[in-house]
């Protein structure tokens, strides 16, 4: 089962011409030993909402499950800043309360910078690929 | 008379150039729960009456600029992927629909481990101009004081490349940075031009605009 969404950020400037259009795209897939959201674009003030929509969505669906195991694939994320880290944050402590373990996929300076700066890595800790994160042993999960 | 002139020289701090200071505020953001903190000023250059009105990243949305696309949380997002101090230009709307043009002065906000919580600085206000016709009269009251205005000329030069800002609005940045850490502006103003070879920045590109601006700008001089 695969849901996409793509939003649209942007308007037309008087002089009519398009200004750069701030494109989120999300793919959550259940398929697989685990719940995978997949996000590619720009996560920003604009964006941000749709993605933490997904996110309690994902939350739900992983909590029915027998594994439950949430991965974020931020591999393609092309923008990252403070309000991406609050949405991420925000599903991990979700996640933490309900018995879900939630795992990051990250392998950008874009994504991981924002996450080492602010020692944030200490607790969301990101894996370089999608296997590792789907095959890593639970417990796992730093806290 | 002459302790009246040395008192309105020292009043003026240095050849001062209005009686209204340059409007600038103190902000923080943290990055974790998204907080704002906002000085009085900051308040008072949206359109709210100080303590009146939380800043949250809702409510300086709809203060956006309708050209521009990125909130002033992403700008402030820089230090979450960059080191170091920086500033630039933003627009926003204050409640009475007026445009104002700030410059965003910042700077990382870290906690006692060296993690990076959030980021603090200063909105510094363009939109009200320093009123030019003062100037011209303290220049003819106090002539001795025009041999330091080579300094502040030479400062305001480099502020308003780097800031690509208008000789007014430089003015009222030396002037502000000047009455703010109470140094007289000529000294401070000396001091700017005396460091400023130890600034680094990627000249290549700007020497090469400024090279082709040199060599032909006589061609666009009015005859």
């Amino acid at each position: 089962m695969r849901s996409s969404l793509n939003l649209r950020d942007g308007h037309v400037q008087k002089i009519g011409i398009f200004q750069k259009l701030a494109t989120l795209e999300i793919r959550q897939d259940v398929s697989g030993p685990a719940v995978v959201v997949a996000v590619a674009g720009d996560i920003d003030t604009a964006t941000v909402h749709t993605l933490i929509e997904h996110f309690e969505t994902a939350l739900d669906a992983t909590a029915d499950r027998s594994r439950k195991l949430l991965v974020i694939d931020l591999t393609n994320v092309t923008y990252f800043g403070s309000a991406g880290l609050n949405a991420l944050l925000g599903c991990y402590e979700v996640g933490a309360t309900n018995g879900v373990a939630v795992r990051l996929v990250a392998d950008a300076p874009e994504v991981l910078r924002p996450l080492q700066v602010t020692q944030l890595d200490t607790v969301v800790r990101p894996y370089p690929t999608l296997p590792e994160a789907l095959d890593s042993p639970s417990g796992d999960d730093g806290g | 008379m002459a302790s009246s002139k040395l008192a309105a020289s020292d009043r003026i701090g240095d050849l001062g150039g209005s009686d209204e200071p340059l409007n600038v505020g103190a902000f923080r953001f943290w990055f974790v729960g998204q907080r704002w903190e906002w000085s009085d000023e900051v308040a008072r250059m949206h359109g709210y009456e100080p303590g009146t009105v939380e800043p949250t990243t809702e409510l300086l949305l709809s203060h956006k600029h309708p050209d521009d696309r990125r909130h002033v949380q992403e700008l402030l997002d820089h230090a979450l992927h960059h080191g170091g101090s920086f500033s630039s230009r933003h627009r926003f709307i204050d409640t009475a629909g007026r445009e104002h043009t700030v410059i965003v002065l910042a700077d990382r906000m870290q906690d006692g481990n060296g993690a990076v919580v959030g980021t603090e600085g200063f909105y510094v206000d363009l939109t009200e101009q320093v009123d030019q016709s003062r100037n011209i009269v303290l220049d003819a009251v106090l002539p001795e004081l025009f041999e330091s205005r080579a300094a502040i000329e030479q400062a305001k030069g480099a502020l308003m490349v780097v800031y690509r800002i208008d000789a007014d609005q430089a003015f009222a940045m030396l002037q502000w940075r000047s009455q703010e850490t109470n140094t007289k502006l000529r000294a401070l103003a000396a001091q700017v031009v005396a460091e400023l070879d130890t600034v680094q920045y990627q000249s290549d590109n700007l020497r090469r605009q400024f090279d082709h601006l040199l060599l032909t700008v006589h061609t666009r001089v009015p005859r």
